[in-house]
């Protein structure tokens, strides 16, 4: 009768240390699946973005052997830079236009592609093709038609008398032509997340939506595809905004940023501070400025947008 | 309130024919299911009359005009789906006002912002908002009106399916499945539910399910389908009770009926029905016999087939056991109360009565054989004659 009890407490703590021991190996475990990501993440990432950050509170200039931190100086001189702010309401005029268009054609094309029945493969590679092109080949390929004596574009105008337009060297059009050749490259990737958005819909409330009397075009659209699209709408929009703040080589390949800067975008500002005039530490401000535009948008995406449209 | 009517009802996917020449008169007002085995063509038949697929030829009647030419909205259906079909995005209460807003709401008046200005839209909101709760209370998900289908349990979900194909009052209710989501104690009381649903709307009903539990319990007749073709329509005692089809006599019931070959109860068919005759005459003949139509009695019993006892199961008020005979591969189930007959253990030997007016003899093509209603002695006798 007395062992029962002694018996019993040696079992329970026998358990307890064989609970410990496998919470330790578990512990180990997910270190050692996770540590080699961690690892990675920390040198590719998170390094350099400390570095980045160290770099702008410096007036360190590229390959110079000294520099001096100057605190938030560089971030005074670019709050004051007409320049940078050029740049920066490029950028966001381009952002505004361009990635609302992207996504909207993107849906559209999505949508028709869905509608037909006979040629959907060929369509939607004829789309995707651009995305998967080099940017800076299919730039060439832009730049001779869009070139002002024998692009075709102006042929084609000119044969219904309109003026000579030099395409990418006005400032009045070089902006919405880069924007054009945006759209025109990122369509299909939006196309193409909506096509997979659609294959989710369960074609269950399609039919639902038809017996409760939504089966016009319109009616089905705005009771079952455009909100069960909302998520991937959202997440077109997030990825397509960040391809636009990032524009850069058609930037690089096709205006360098002109006429004067009529074309200069905030990627380019930061290319050509930090690699072209050296001045590496306001360079990276522009990083900064740059890193916490990407960073808004992923935490707007996540903490704010996914709440909103996600419905389980 | 409607009756409906199918004629010749055929349809096709590609190659494969779904539906051959279907022809089904449901009443105004009746509970009619559809049942059969996976892939027959249950679901097929629900769509059509939906007007969701189009048939390849036959036509459908609802009421009183042909509704071939018309789409699901104008036909005066309702359907529930298996999957409940809710729209996710929306809350309860605007899930169980779309029918209404698609049907009283013009274009206008349903757009965001624009339509709270066109006249009425306001007063018309109301209406529907007070027919949707009005139906919530009926259902008793009034509490739930303000969640997302996400946050229902599948029972709620199931109600809230109901509610939305209720409100717009429907000539004709049609339910896909609409409780195979569902746990086994839900289901028996949904199934009470929708049986009250249906007597105190009093429209009709067209249920597919591929429970037979469900289909005898709620309806007012059963349609056994198989392959794409009508087997048998009948009230589900007649069904059980007088099949026409093997696969019918073998689809319903459980445990399911015992089907035996005559030949290999042909000198058991000699004593007990004093069949006499040539045992070819017994070729593709099957006799079913319901397991609580058998009844087990000693050895050596006059008119009783012998058997060995394989196993016993105890279900509580039943008793299942199974009983091996000569000839036969599968053992038979007889189902007796526990405390009936004579000591049963396994490997005991024991044998088998039954009545012949218990037999349901099927020729080979599985077609129900009887001169008068359940006459087996007479069937058998005639064919060893003939
Ligand atoms: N859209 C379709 N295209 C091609 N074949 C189809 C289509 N819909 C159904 N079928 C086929 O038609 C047959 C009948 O399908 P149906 O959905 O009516 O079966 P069911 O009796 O409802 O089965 P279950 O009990 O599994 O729901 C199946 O063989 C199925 O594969
Ligand atoms: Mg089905």
């Amino acid at each position: 009768m007395t062992i029962v009890p002694y018996r019993r407490s040696v079992g329970h703590n026998a358990a307890i240390s064989a609970i410990g021991r496998r919470r330790t190996r578990d512990r180990q475990t997910a270190v050692m699946l996770a540590g080699p990501g961690i690892l990675l993440l920390f040198i590719l990432f998170i390094l350099p973005a400390i570095a980045v950050f160290a770099i702008a509170a410096t007036d360190w200039q590229l390959g110079a052997k000294s520099f001096s931190f100057v605190g938030l100086r560089n971030f005074e001189l670019l709050w004051q830079d007409a320049d940078f702010w050029h740049s920066m309401i490029n950028t966001l005029a381009f952002v505004s236009v361009c990635v609302p268009v992207t996504v909207g054609l993107g849906l559209i094309v999505a949508l028709l592609i869905e509608a037909e029945s006979g040629f959907r493969a060929f369509y939607r590679a004829v789309h995707f093709l651009p995305f998967m092109a080099t940017m800076a080949a299919a730039a060439i390929a832009w730049e001779s038609l869009l070139h002002p004596t024998i692009g075709l574009l102006n042929q084609i105008l000119r044969s219904f008398g309109v003026q000579d337009t030099n395409w990418l060297r006005d400032e009045n059009t070089v902006l919405p032509v880069l924007g054009a050749i945006f759209v025109w490259k990122n369509l299909g990737y939006a196309m193409l997340l909506f096509l997979a958005g659609l294959k989710t819909i369960p074609s269950d409330l399609y039919d639902a939506a038809e017996v409760d009397g939504a089966d016009g075009p319109l009616s089905r659209l705005a009771t079952v595809t455009l909100p069960l699209l909302g998520p991937i709408a959202m997440f077109a929009l997030v990825v397509v905004a960040l391809r636009a703040f990032e524009v850069f080589d058609i930037i690089k390949v096709l205006t360098q940023g002109g006429p004067g800067k009529a074309s200069e975008m905030l990627l380019y500002t930061l290319y050509v501070e930090s690699f072209e005039y050296l001045r590496t530490g306001y360079g990276a401000a522009v990083s900064v400025v740059f890193l916490l535009i990407v960073i808004g948008l992923t935490l707007l995406q996540v903490f704010v947008l996914d709440k909103r449209v996600h419905y389980q | 309130m409607a009756s409906i009517s199918l004629d010749g009802i055929g349809k096709s996917f590609g190659r494969t024919r779904v539906l051959k020449r279907i022809s089904l008169d449901i009443r105004d007002g009746e509970f009619l299911t559809l049942v059969g085995p996976s892939g027959c063509g249950k679901s097929t038949l629900l769509r059509i009359i939906a007007g969701l697929e189009l048939q390849d030829e036959g036509s459908v009647r609802i009421g009183d005009r042909a509704v071939d030419g018309l789409p699901p909205k104008a036909r005066d259906v309702a359907m529930v789906f298996q999957s409940y079909a809710l729209y996710p995005h929306m809350t309860v209460e605007r899930n169980m006002a779309v029918p209404l807003v698609m049907r009283r709401l013009g274009a206008l008046q349903r757009m965001p912002l624009v339509g709270r200005l066109a006249p009425g839209t306001e007063r018309m909101r109301a209406s529907i908002a007070a027919d949707v709760r009005k139906v919530a209370l009926a259902l008793g998900i009034e509490p739930l009106l303000a969640r997302k289908p996400g946050q229902l349990s599948g029972g709620q979900r199931q109600r809230v399916a109901v509610g939305r194909a209720m409100v717009r009052q429907p000539a004709v209710f049609l339910m896909d499945e609409p409780l195979s989501n569902l746990d086994a104690k839900l289901r028996v009381s949904m199934r009470a539910e929708i049986k009250e649903l249906h007597a105190k709307l009093g429209v009709t009903f067209v249920y597919v399910t591929h429970d037979q539990a469900e289909a005898m319990t709620l309806s007012d007749r059963v349609d056994l389908m198989i392959d794409g073709e009508l087997v048998q329509i009948a009230p589900p005692q007649v069904l059980y009770n007088d099949p026409d089809h093997v696969n019918v006599a073998a689809f319903v019931g459980s445990p399911s009926i015992n089907l035996v070959q005559a030949t290999a109860l042909s000198e058991w068919l000699a004593s007990a029905v004093r069949w006499a005759g040539d045992a070819g005459n017994l070729d593709g003949v099957t006799i079913g016999f319901r397991p609580e139509r058998l009844s087990i009695c000693n050895e050596g019993t006059a008119g009783s087939i012998a058997g060995r006892i394989r196993l016993v199961e105890h279900l509580g008020a039943d008793r299942y056991v199974h009983i091996d005979i000569a000839r036969t591969e599968r053992p038979l189930i007889v189902r007796t109360h526990p405390h009936d007959g004579p000591d049963l253990a396994p490997g005991a030997t024991i044998a088998l009565q039954a009545e012949p007016k218990d037999m349901l003899v099927f020729d080979a093509a599985g077609r129900r054989l009887r001169k008068r209603p359940c006459d087996a002695t007479e069937i058998l006798i005639a064919r060893s004659s003939a």
